[in-house]
This record gives C-alpha cells, structure tokens and sequence, in this order.
C-alpha cells in the first residue's frame, strides 16, 4: 500500500491527535451538591465497576475509539493506494466483451459480471475532471477528460458516449447483459479510432483504452489496430494467460451441427456434428440426440486433453481435440433435432445445439418456354423430379395463385397433377402479371417497375462478355463467366433495391430482386444467343437457382438453424407481428411476405403460437463457434497502435482506497456511539 | 452549595403540652429487670421494701426481727423471714447524634432525634426515672445525666433545644469512639436509646460492642431523611459532585437510573448489616425516616417494639 499525500495526514496528524487526547483529559463540569455521607455511593459506584466487564479497558475504550475514527480518517486524508488493474487516464475507453465465451463458470458467477466488476472499479478510479462536459464527436475525440463504454460481441455497441458522470458510465456498465454472439474487437477499433487523436503531442492526452475480455476476439478477418490510443488489456477467466487463482478452462463444446436429406431418398436423414475437447485433461462424454424430445440415439465419446496454446496461436486457433460423429436416420416429416452432451463444464451455451428439420421434399418446376432443349437439359441436370412445361399462351390462362397453390389445368401434362410449383423459368416470355413463385426469367423481366430489361442498341458491341460478377452470391457460387459470349444481351435497368449478380460491357446483365416475399431473378440474355449451354456452369447456375429459390435456406441443409448474431428472415403471407418466444422474445412485423428478425443473442429454441409453416415455426439458435468455445484466457492480445505492432498486456496501476477507510471511520463511530450511550446509561 | 439543612428555630418548641399529655400515659419498658439506684416505680431483682410479698426464706443470724412471720413460727415453730419485692428506678440513656450528617434532609433528621428524644426523656422523667442525655460526634460531645422526677423536664428540653450539629472541618463521626466513651461513663444498668443515621465509616459492630451485653437494654433508633432513602427526591440527578457533609470526601457521579438502583440496594444492604449487627448484640434495631410523623413513630412504633409501654 502507497500513499498519495501522506505529508497532509502527517500534519494533520499532529494537529489532531494531541488535540484529541488534551479534550479527552478535560474533565466534566459537575455540579456541586452536599449530601449526608458519601459511603454508600462511594459503595455504589465501586460495585458498578467491578460488575462491569473490562472496566479496566472501559476507561480508555472511548479514547481509544476516538483515536481509532481519527486514525481512519487522516488514512483517508493521505489517500492510501492499491496496486490494480486499473489507473486514471485523461480519455479513457473502456471496451466490455460481452460475448458467448464471456458467460464462462470459472470465475464466479461468470466472466462478465468479474469484467463488470473490474469495469466499475475502472470507473471508480477515474480522474476525470468535473466540469468538462461530455463530448462524443467523430472528429475531435472530444474535450479533456471523460470516458466511453463500449461494449463488445457480434457487433460493437456505444453504451455511454464520453461523458464525465461515473454514475452514467456505472449504468451503462451494469445495463450490459450477456449473450451468446461470436466476439469481434475489430468493429469496436474501428467505431473507437475517431477518437484517438493522434496528432496530439501530449502523451497525457492520449486515449487509453481499455479491453476486458477474455481475448477470444477475433478481428473480423483484418487485423487488429488503433491508431494514436493506448491499449490496455485486462484478462478475464482462466487459463495461462487468465486471472490469479481462477479455474482451469474446462469446457467440451458442439461447434458443428447440419444436417441432409439423401439426394435419392430423402426420407433419410444424415446429421453430423463437431465435438471439440477445451479442456486441461482428458473427457468422457455421452452425446445424445433427441427427435422431438424423444432420445433417439446416445453415443459415449472420448477427447483427449487440449494441447497447451501458444502465443502464435493468436488470432485463436482451435487447438482443442475434436472428434466428428455423425447420425443417420429415417424422418420424412418435420422435427426438431436436438444433440447435447452431459459433460458438465464451465460453458453452457455450447453443450446443446438444435435445429428444425423440414420435411422432405421435392422441387416442382415450371419451365414457360416455346422450346428450348439447352435449357430443359440444364434444368434436369440440376436434380429436378418434376419439371412442367408450358408455353406462354397457356401459362397466361392459369389462375397466378394456383400455380403456386395447386389446382392450376394440368391437361395434357404427364406426370402431373397440378400441385403448386416452387420455381418458375421463363424463358424469352415475360409474363403480364407478377408471379407468385420464385422466379427465373432469361431474355425476360417480371412486370415490375425496380427492374426492367433494355435490348441492346445498335451502336453497343454484339458480343459481349461477363465483366463482372457475385462470386459470393449463393446463385453463382462455383460459376465462372469468365468464358462465356453473349450475342446482343441487352442490358437491365434496376432500381437501388435490386441486387446486380452480373454486370456486362453495357451495364448490368443478371440482377435479383424481391417483390412481395417473391424472389425474381433476371437474365437479360437469351442463353440459345450464348455459349454459356456448353459450358459447366451453365447447369451449376441453374441449379444453384433451383435450389436456391425452391428451397431458400433449405438449399445447403435439410434443417433450419441459426447462429447467434445472424439475422433470420421467416417467409409469412399475411401481416402483423409475428413473436417468437425462447431465451429472448423476438416481436417483429410482417411486410412484403416476410418477416425479419433482428440478430439472435441467445442460443435456444425459439417457437411460435402464430400460423408459420415448418420448419419456420421452432427455430433452433446455436453458437456453433469453435472461438467462442474455447474459453482458455488469451494473454496477450494483438492489436497494433502508433508505431508497428505492440502487444497490450495487463498493466498494474494503483488505485486509490480511501473509501474504506472513510467507511471504516464511520463504522468505529458508530461503535463510539453506542459504547458512549450504554456508558450514560450504566 | 446545596445543603438540606432546614432546622429550625432553636427555640421552637420540641413537645406541644397536648402531646405531653399523651406521653404520661407511657412508661419506659426494658426487656431485662435492671437493678437501679434509687427507690423508684419499678420492680426490680432484688427483694426489698415494697408491699408485695415474695417468698419466704429461713432465719439466719444477722437478718432484721421485723421480717420474722410470727404467725408461721407459732405454727411450725420456726423462725422465716418475709421477703418484699424491691421497686427501684430505672436508668434511661438518650443518646443523641449530632454528626453534621444529622443536620440533613427535610424533615431535619437532627430536629426529628431531638423530638424523639424529648418525648423519651419526658416520659422517663415523668415515671421517676433517671434520665440521662448524651451527645456525641467524635466522641461523647454533652451530657445531661442525673435527672429524676418532673423537676428536671425544663432543663432537658433547653438541653435539647440547645443542641446544635458539631461544626468544624475535621470533625466526623466516630460511633466506635462514642460508644466506648459513653460505656465508660453509663456504668448504671439501664435502658441506652441510640437515634443516629449510622452513615459511620468505621465499623458499626465494634461500636455496637461496648453497648452490648446484659448491663444495658439497648435500642437503636436510625434515622434516615426521605432524601436518603430516594436520592431523585433530594435532585439528585445527572453529572454531580457529591461532597461529603461531615468530612467534605468527594463522590464524582453520573447519576443514571442504574446508579440509583445500585445505591438503594446498598441502603438496604446497610440497614440490613446495622440490623443483624444490633440482634448480634443483643440490641434492638428499629428504622424510621424522617417523613413519618414523629408522634406516631413515639406513640405507635415504639409502643409496638416494646420500648414504651
């Protein structure tokens, strides 16, 4: 223990201490009475004495007592010091993770309420100047002192701006509530770098930042810096790098889970999971799998120890030993599929993962076209079972909503008895009423005013090429154009709520857009006036396309599930709001036929009362994230700042403690008090 | 200075003639047969010149004719001697307190002594008694001794009046030495009236000692002013220094509620010990404060200990 102005008590002491011991010795004024004799209170007062435990040290209790509230006080006044984790800063950010990991058992109760903790003793210990107003523009950094909560999990969160008010910054600590997001510094840096000014001089005047996590942040794919700002990391939870005399990580987590439907058979379902061992030592473990509640299936497994991380390992890795189990089978119908396992550890959050298995199905494609056998093939290649032509005449004289319903004329279709198609292709014909059904359109548009497709004009090239395109879209995922020639393609006129998939030498040439919870895609090229059916990719696209509008998000896996921090859109024809109930409730309202929910914060099973079709009505929400479960304490975190790369390390400051002993003053006064009271009243 | 010090006019008259009056109907009792001095109204142990018969006893040579029973001997022929019994006076000690620790309270706890006294010494006189007066402090301070008859009434109530509280800074009570003292002095058996606070610091039972025994018939009379007994009466309250009347010893207290608790339980205690000292001697022990009118402690209280009859 330090003291920061021990001359000030010293005097004080001198002055205090001898006055209290001279006041104490003046005696009482009494008044002045004659009585018969004094024996008997003499007596009296003696027996009062002896019957009085410690009488001896009574005499003195009160002045010892005294000088125990004056000592209290003048520690108070020499402003004794701890050494901590904490210090004042001028401008100080204070940087809360509050993601999955952070809800880690081996710090009692969990990581984010000991990071609250170290947050608000932070917070205590701020020297911030009363008086300068609180300031939180982009540009300046804001005036002298102050400080800024931010907290941090699948997105950053400016939770108080900078302001000079404890009591704000307290709140806004303790209104921080966990969850079970992916945790990623980078958007924090980024929303934290304005504030730096680092054109400064004064290294008092720097910013100082300081980040409580447990260091399983990841930087959102680039690396981590901070310009002109001082970091300061402060480590929570266990492990090599973590807290003095927290537990060692134990923790067995889930971090994959899918599930599909044979391609063949889709009654069969194959479910395949990642389980990865965290811990210190060896774990034995049941995974069980639940249909619908029931256990359908239980598997013991065993990992063994997680080898000892190292500092290269940062970004973290997963250096956890992982085993793969996979499950097969026989549902045709919707289910809930649930697999957990009964290692108790310190995370939770990651020892159940779920999701909604639809049912099985098979797509229905309609293909309005005069006749085009590139693209019958393409479709067919594409793993479609029932695909339905008719030409445009036809198509016309259908009722839109049977067609996706059911009940349109099936007459003279083989094969088919008119249930509701999930894609329709138009080839060359665009039709006079907006479909109903995802569709693909080629030489053709829908009849919506976002989108509308301009032939090519006279002076443009005949033969075009791709330029550019969405590799990452799911439609042209593993499709190349780089080769493909396109005879007078025309080009797309779109509107800014349109997504341009493919851009040629005369504008955009393949765009999506959503109209009414009904996804069109349109080709403004007509693919028999191209090379593209003799290519690969010509049936990779479509059945990309396929799958994608026929089964949306059904496209990659059979089951619906979500991963925290992901953002769920739930297909819905009537309006309203929709309320998902679960760990959290989720309101949200339905417009254009879907219905969007905000990012998931929580794992667990989100369900409806409301009338949602399978398997949108239970939605299983997992955290599936090998970072998050990893939960040994990263001890130094790389984040570059002015000049290369420095490494923020915990960083011992003092901290005042003054309080206590003012606390502490207050507490022996009150002894003095009621010693003093029972004294008058002997 | 606060004092209770309310005595009054010396002049003041000790016994209303009303009073008086109703004082010759008593006599002074003892418990024991005392051998007196003089011829007096008392019967005593010796056998003697009074009209009442006592026994007969036989002749020896030597023994006075005119005590023969002639009419025994002319029927038994021989000689017995009649024996009458013997009437003589009986001795009465009033000794007085006068500590300043007396001259306290309201009642005066020195006024009230001498009130008792007087009608003690006026009902002694008046049955042809010998009525002595002492006084002491240190030691036996004034004495009044040898009065017999009604003549002597006067003057032992201008003793009385005359009393005052022994002044001087070094003069405290001494019981011991009084009592010795006045053991020296009263060496005629008789009844020793003792009215006294008994607020000695020495030891109560060795002054108790030298009035023992079966040569006196001893009462104790203490006298404690109301004052004494609740101090809340006399406003004793709060941080006091309480000094010492007779030897100026200073007490320093915080009056509290269990202080006048812890001093009224050692009253009691005192009492309670001068009690058992006085049956341990073979003196009779009575207690009055000083609010109970003192014709009633004379004509109710001491009648009923047996003192007065």
């Amino acid at each position: 223990m330090g003291f920061l102005s021990p001359i000030t008590a010293l005097i004080a002491a001198g002055i205090t201490i001898p006055l209290l011991v001279a006041l104490y010795f003046l005696k009482l004024r009494r008044r002045q009475m004659m009585i018969s004799s004094t024996l008997l209170w003499k007596k009296a007062i003696q027996d009062l004495q002896v019957n009085s435990p410690f009488q001896r040290l009574r005499k003195s209790l009160l002045l010892l007592l005294q000088l125990l509230i004056l000592g209290a006080l003048l520690f108070a006044m020499a402003r004794p010091t701890l050494e901590t984790i904490a210090s004042p800063g001028q401008r100080v950010v204070i940087v809360i993770d509050h993601s999955g990991s952070m809800n880690a058992t081996d710090v009692s109760p969990t990581r984010l309420d000991e990071a609250k903790k170290a947050a608000l003793e932070l917070i205590d210990n701020l020297d911030i100047g009363s008086g300068a107003g609180a300031s939180g523009g982009a540009s300046g950094g804001g005036g002298k002192g102050g400080a800024m909560v931010v907290s941090i999990a699948q997105s950053a969160r400016v939770r108080q701006s900078f302001t000079n008010d404890p009591a704000l910054l307290r709140d806004a600590v303790r209104g921080i509530d966990p969850t079970d997001q992916l945790s990623r510094l980078g958007p924090a840096l980024n929303l934290i770098e304005p504030f730096a000014d680092n054109s400064s001089a004064d290294e008092s005047d720097a910013l100082v930042v300081y980040i409580i996590s447990d260091g399983r942040v990841l930087g959102g794919g680039q690396p981590m810096s901070l310009a002109g700002a001082e970091l300061r990391y402060i480590p929570i939870g266990g492990g090599p790098g973590g807290m003095a005399g927290a537990a060692d990580p134990d923790n067995l987590g889930i971090v994959s889970f899918s599930a599909r439907r044979d391609f063949d058979k889709p009654e069969i379902v194959q479910v395949f999971a990642r389980v990865v061992n965290f811990s210190t030592h060896t774990v034995k473990a049941n995974l069980t799998l639940t249909l619908d509640g029931r256990v359908t299936r239980v598997q013991p497994i065993s990992l063994k120890a997680a080898p000892p991380r190292t500092d290269s390992d940062t970004p973290p890795t997963n250096a956890g030993h992982e085993t793969s189990v996979q499950f097969d089978f026989v549902l045709p119908g919707s289910a809930l599929v649930e697999l957990s396992h009964d290692y108790g550890d310190q995370l939770t959050s990651d020892d159940a993962v779920r999701l909604t298995l639809a049912p099985a199905r098979r797509l229905r494609v309609l293909l309005v076209t005069r006749g085009n056998a590139f693209l019958i093939k393409g479709i067919q290649s594409a793993g479609v079972r029932q695909l339905a032509f008719m030409a445009p005449e036809k198509f016309e004289k259908q009722d839109p909503l049977s067609l996706k319903r059911g009940g349109w004329d099936a007459a003279g279709a083989s094969g088919l008895a008119g249930e509701g198609f999930d894609v329709i292709i138009f080839d060359g014909y665009s039709p006079k009423s907006t479909p109903k059904v995802d569709s693909l359109y080629f030489a053709s548009a829908p009849p919506i005013d976002d989108i509308q497709r301009v032939t090519s004009r006279e002076d443009e090239p005949a033969s075009q090429r791709v330029l550019t395109w969405e590799r990452d879209h799911p439609l042209l995922r593993y499709v190349v154009l780089d080769d493909v020639i396109l005879s007078e393609p025309g080009r797309l006129v779109v509107s800014p709520q349109a997504t341009v998939l493919a851009t040629g030498q005369s504008g955009p040439i393949m765009a999506e857009i959503v109209q009414d919870g009904v996804r069109h895609v349109v080709a403004s090229f007509d693919v028999l006036q191209s090379n593209w059916p003799i290519k690969i990719s010509f049936p990779v696209f479509l059945g990309n396309t396929v799958q994608t509008l026929g089964l949306g998000g059904l496209a990659d896996d059979a089951g619906i599930a979500y991963r925290t921090g992901e953002i769920a859109s739930i297909p819905a024809d009537t309006g309203g709001t929709l309320t998902y109930t679960g760990p959290t409730t989720l309101n949200v309202r339905r417009t254009q036929g879907a219905a969007i929910l905000p990012p998931f914060t929580r794992v667990g099973l989100y369900t409806t009362d409301a009338a949602v079709d399978p398997p949108f009505d239970r939605l299983g929400v997992n955290l599936l994230s090998p970072d998050e479960s990893d939960i040994r304490t990263a001890d130094i975190l790389n984040v570059s700042t002015v000049a290369g790369s420095t490494t923020a390390k915990t960083s011992a400051i003092r901290r005042e403690v003054w309080r206590w002993f003012i606390w502490g003053a207050l507490a022996v006064m009150l002894i003095e008090w009621l010693v003093y009271t029972r004294r008058m009243h002997l | 200075m606060t004092a209770l010090n309310t005595q009054p006019d010396a002049r003041e008259s000790l016994l209303s003639p009303a009073f008086m009056h109703r004082l010759e109907r008593l006599d002074v009792m003892s418990r024991k047969m005392l051998r007196g001095k003089l011829q007096g109204e008392r019967r005593s142990k010796k056998k003697g010149q009074s009209v009442e018969f006592a026994d007969y006893r036989s002749y020896v040579v030597g023994d006075d004719l005119r005590h023969i029973d002639w009419n025994l001997y002319a029927r038994l022929d021989k000689l017995f001697l009649r024996l009458f019994m013997e009437e003589e006076d009986l001795s009465v000690s009033i000794v007085l307190d006068i500590t300043k620790s007396m001259d306290f309270g309201e009642p005066n706890k020195l006024l009230y002594a001498k009130r008792v006294a007087a009608a003690l010494g006026y009902i002694g006189l008046s049955h042809y008694n010998r009525v002595n007066l002492y006084t002491f402090a240190d030691s036996v301070a004034d004495m009044a001794q040898g009065m017999r008859g009604r003549r002597p009434i006067p003057r032992m109530l201008n003793f009385l009046q005359d009393l005052e509280p022994v002044a001087g800074e070094n003069v405290s009570g001494n019981l011991a030495a009084a009592c010795k003292r006045l053991s020296m002095i009263q060496r005629q058996p008789g009844v020793i009236i003792l009215l006294s606070d008994f607020f000695d610091k020495g030891d109560v039972a060795e002054a108790l000692r030298y009035l023992g025994g079966e040569k006196h018939d001893v009462y104790a009379i203490q006298l404690l002013a109301p004052q004494e007994v609740d101090p809340a009466k006399g406003n004793i309250l709060g941080d006091l220094r309480l000094r010492d009347i007779e030897d100026g010893d200073i007490a320093e207290v915080s009056v509290s509620p269990a202080l006048l608790r812890r001093y009224k339980t050692n009253l009691q205690a005192y009492c309670q010990h001068v009690r058992e000292q006085c049956l341990k001697r073979g003196v009779a022990y009575m207690i009055s404060e000083t609010d109970v009118p003192f014709e009633t402690l004379v004509l109710k209280y001491l009648r009923q200990r047996g003192l007065l009859g």
